[in-house]
């Protein structure tokens, strides 16, 4: 049982310190590091997965800076994945440091990850509240957020266990444990750590809290056996002080001398094992912090880095950050208001029974005296400071997927910095640097990295050569860069080859979505084969309406082209080819619709007409190249549908709008008192209205015809067709702007009571508007 | 083209002329037509604003209008809503005005409830 005994040789005795930690715990941490220094091991155990040893030299890399996170992965799946954090607060990280740098041999103790990510594992086990950050198919949220907190996960046992110091914080009246422990520290009379007597006490909890639940009890005695078995391999290979570092709730199990090896033999027979791949990435304050809802984090690693960076005088230091933060946020702060503050704190603490002021108290007292009791600045402040916007750097020379690598390359090469919190980028598509960094974000969206999104800009000129994102990278992106990496070695690749998949699978309407994605992320070999696939699906689709449905992001997609310098022209003849098939299938396509249908019908045409303008808009010289001119060609098809009686009403409405609009027809308002006036149900009079109306407030507002041949007809209806058509009309007119409404309002007035009613310029002085016009037609381009 | 039924009583006056474009477009124009809305309209009105009418629904407190501050915000609210289409307007447009509610105010998680199906046409 003992090894001297074995050896036969009076071998020196075997001494195992037990440091029960609290994970990311910057007490914690300090005292561990005394400990260590004073304990002197010739061998480190730190509690965390025992296949990442490898990873561990790593940590002495001036180029690793933590936040940082070993990620294990099955390489076949890698959805099936855990994440290990560490914060430079964290009580492991500084025992790896401290470890490296006085070359004492360092590993990890605890279970594998080929076992807890093994696929047919009993359960994926519950995290402590500060250990492993646990990712699975199942836990995962349908979009990679964090699922809620299971009931089962806040039973109080697990309450306990997840976070044992915290429990005994809590019990001395203190919720900021952090605090409590620098109290125990310091009171204690002689400067030894506290750590035997945090065992004992432990003990007692584990005895008061045995566990029920046969699932959790397994996975917790499979652990811990494994933690043992690390001890006495250890042992084995002739360690003599070994110092295990691992979370408080597991140290009464683990002290020396050990029971017997055979019993956790017996525990570890038989577990499933899956291959695994493990690496460093980054993280960040934001994902540690408890707000992430899984409970595997800290509510304030910010406040937790503050009080391992600033020991002495962490309240006052803390309360002139927050004074600076706030003043860059030009809200006025004095000098004074930080002392009051500091004062206010440790009187509070002083109230509460606390010997040190804690979190609570400083931001009881940030919230009445810095920031004068409004809520929004101590929000700011708790985002900025106490929860933190640090993000962890992983030496670039730690193995990843190749796909990582040529990222991380681009990003320096863009000036691009992979952060947390959120960053708005203004991109203007004529400088080179910007149209790079506009290439990277759509490749990355092809390639499903969520990285950065489209955003609205608050800069006004939204012209087609200006791009807004807004970027926000989160730890668990480096899981989809990895998932990513199975389509190809660059990003370039890969996200040619991810383009490529839809080909084979997709309809009409992702082709000229993905036509289009490929024209922004400059993917020119997609982009070939794309059209071809387009024009073939486009020749066999007899569908019109999935013919109308693919128009407009070509059309799209041939502007895009036009402002990038792209060659557009296979482009412009598909687009070409659906155009003149619309207006061939269109007419027949139009009858036999019922309200909804037709109404669908009304917003495609909307937006075919919109799309067959933008193909038609830049034509200014004749290029034989250049499809002809095919408006004219839909401007027929759309006349070809008023003489049918057939048509939906809201459709015959609308051609009637588009072509009176165009000036393509000449008797518009004559066709609006037809509509009105003859035969039909009154609904069907609402639908026309509708059709033609719907935009068309500056119409009513300017157009004295127009609007005079609707007050008739309003005018003329019985009050039972008034009642049936108001709801119709009104959801026609509550689409207008409410001060376009008010302008129609007052031009009626007016028109009843013979009023003038405002500018309606009956005649033009033409030598003024002949110079005004010359300029509006320079403008618009034209020595035409 | 005067319709067979009886013509309209004073539909040559201007005022009726004015409270129907006030109920055709809304609010908004009340201010340009300078026309009051008597009791019976007013509650057409609010019915229809409750549909068509762009609200902030997040906002739980005051509402633009009295009775419907939100049509989204609860089951009475929308159940009372169904009862007065019904008062004001014929078979067919409640059916479409239905459709626009589920649609627009994204009431299909309220109408599973069992006092509300039951109140549907």
């Amino acid at each position: 049982m003992s090894s001297s005994t074995r050896s036969g040789t009076v071998a020196s005795e075997v001494e195992v310190a037990v440091l029960g930690i609290r994970h990311h715990g910057p007490g914690s941490a300090r005292s561990l590091l005394t400990a260590l220094s004073e304990f002197g091991p010739d061998q480190v155990l730190i509690e965390g997965p025992a296949d990442a040893d490898p990873l561990v030299g790593w940590a002495a890399s001036p180029a690793m800076r933590p936040p940082v996170a070993i990620l294990a992965y099955a390489p076949l799946e890698p959805r099936r994945a855990a994440f290990w954090p560490f914060a430079s607060f964290s009580p492991e990280w500084q025992a790896l440091t401290w470890s490296l740098a006085h070359d004492v041999p360092v590993g990890f103790c605890d279970l594998p990850a080929a076992h807890t990510l093994a696929p047919d594992a009993v359960e994926l086990p519950s995290p402590d509240l500060l250990g492993p950050d646990l990712f699975g198919p199942e836990l995962l949220g349908p979009d990679g957020s964090d699922p809620e907190l299971t009931p089962h996960a806040r039973q109080p046992r697990r309450v306990v266990r997840r976070d044992p110091l915290g429990a005994l914080a809590a019990a001395a009246g203190y919720d900021d444990p952090e605090r409590w422990w620098d109290d125990v520290v310091e009171s204690r009379r002689d400067s030894a750590p506290p750590f035997p007597a945090l065992l004992e006490a432990m003990a007692e909890l584990r005895i008061a809290l045995p566990e029920t639940d046969p699932v959790e009890a397994l996975t917790e005695a499979r652990r811990e056996a494994y933690m043992r078995k690390t001890i006495r391999a250890a042992v084995k290979s002739g360690r003599r002080r070994i110092a295990v570092v691992c979370g408080a709730w597991h140290a009464p199990v683990l002290t020396w001398p050990l029971p017997p090896a055979s019993a956790d033999a017996a525990t570890l027979r038989g577990l499933p094992k899956t291959k695994i791949t493990t690496t460093w990435v980054p993280w960040t304050h934001q994902r540690l912090s408890a707000a992430s809802g899984y409970g595997a984090g800290i509510a304030s690693p910010g406040w937790y880095h503050h009080l391992w960076s600033a020991p002495d005088l962490p309240i006052a230091r803390w309360l002139a950050a927050v004074a600076g933060a706030l003043r860059t946020r030009d809200l006025p702060v004095s000098s004074a208001a930080v002392i009051e503050a500091v004062r206010l704190s440790e009187t509070l603490a002083g109230l509460r029974d606390r010997p040190l002021a804690g979190l609570t108290e400083v931001n009881d007292a940030t919230l009445a005296v810095l920031c004068d009791g409004d809520e929004t600045a101590l929000r700011f402040v708790t985002d900025e400071l106490v929860v933190g916007q640090a993000t962890g750097h992983v030496d670039p020379g730690v193995p990843t997927v190749p796909l990582e690598a040529d990222l991380v390359a681009t990003c320096r090469r863009l000036r691009l910095k992979r952060e947390a919190g959120v960053k708005l980028h203004d991109l203007d598509l004529r400088k080179p640097l910007d149209q790079q960094r506009s290439v990277l974000f759509h490749r990355l969206r092809v390639l499903d990295l969520g990285w950065a999104r489209p955003a609205e800009s608050e800069i006004a000129g939204r012209g087609t050569f200006r791009e807004t994102w807004q970027a926000s990278w989160r730890p668990e992106l480096a899981l989809a860069v990895i998932e990513a990496a199975v389509w190809g070695t660059t990003v370039l690749t890969a996200a040619t080859v991810k383009l490529a998949e839809t080909i084979g699978s997709g309809s009409l309407v992702e082709l000229t979505a993905a036509v289009e994605r490929a024209l922004l992320a400059e993917l020119p070999e997609g982009l070939d084969r794309l059209l071809t696939t387009l024009a073939q699906r486009a020749a066999l689709d007899a569908d019109v309406l999935h013919l109308m449905e693919a128009l407009p992001a070509l059309a799209r997609a041939h502007r895009y082209g036009d402002v990038r310098g792209t060659d557009t022209s296979a482009l412009a003849v598909v687009a070409d080819t659906l155009v003149v098939r619309i207006c061939a299938g269109l007419p027949p396509a139009v009858t036999g619709l019922d309200v909804e249908s037709a109404r669908e019908m009304r917003q495609r045409m909307d937006r075919v007409h919109h799309a067959i303008g933008l193909l038609s808009a830049d034509r200014d010289d004749v290029d034989e190249r250049s499809p002809t001119d095919r408006r004219e060609d839909w401007f027929a098809t759309l006349t070809g549908l008023l003489g049918r009686s057939d048509v939906p009403t809201e459709i015959a409405g609308r051609a009637v709008r588009v072509l009176f609009d165009a000036g393509r027809i000449a008797d518009g308002p004559q066709r609006v008192h037809r509509a009105l006036s003859y035969g039909a149900a009154a609904s069907d009079k609402a639908a026309w209205v509708d059709g033609f109306f719907a935009d068309g407030a500056l119409l009513l507002i300017h157009d004295v015809e127009l609007r005079g041949l609707v007050d008739a007809w309003v005018a003329e209806l019985t009050d039972t067709e008034f009642t049936d058509v108001l709801p119709l009309v009104r959801r026609t007119f509550s689409t207008f702007s409410p001060p376009e409404r008010r302008l129609i309002g007052e031009r009626l007035a007016a028109a009843r009571s013979g009023r003038p009613t405002g500018p309606e310029a009956s005649s033009y002085d033409l030598v003024l508007a002949g110079h005004a016009l010359a300029v509006v037609d320079r403008i618009l381009g034209g020595d035409r | 083209m005067r319709p067979p039924d009886d013509p309209p009583d004073g539909a040559s006056d201007g005022d009726e002329r004015l409270t129907r474009w006030r109920l055709l477009l809304g609010e908004p124009a009340a201010a340009g037509l300078g026309v009051e809305l008597g009791e019976d309209e007013s509650e057409m009105d609010a019915t229809l604003a409750a549909l068509y009418e762009e609200q902030p629904r997040r906002r739980p407190g005051p509402g633009t209008d009295d009775r419907m501050a939100g049509l989204g915000a609860s089951a009475p609210q929308v159940a009372r809503w169904l009862g007065d289409i019904r008062t004001y307007f014929p078979t067919s447009v409640v059916q479409v005005m239905q459709r626009d509610a589920i649609e627009r105010l994204n009431l299909t998680a309220l109408l599973l409830e069992p006092e509300l199906l039951s109140t549907v046409q």
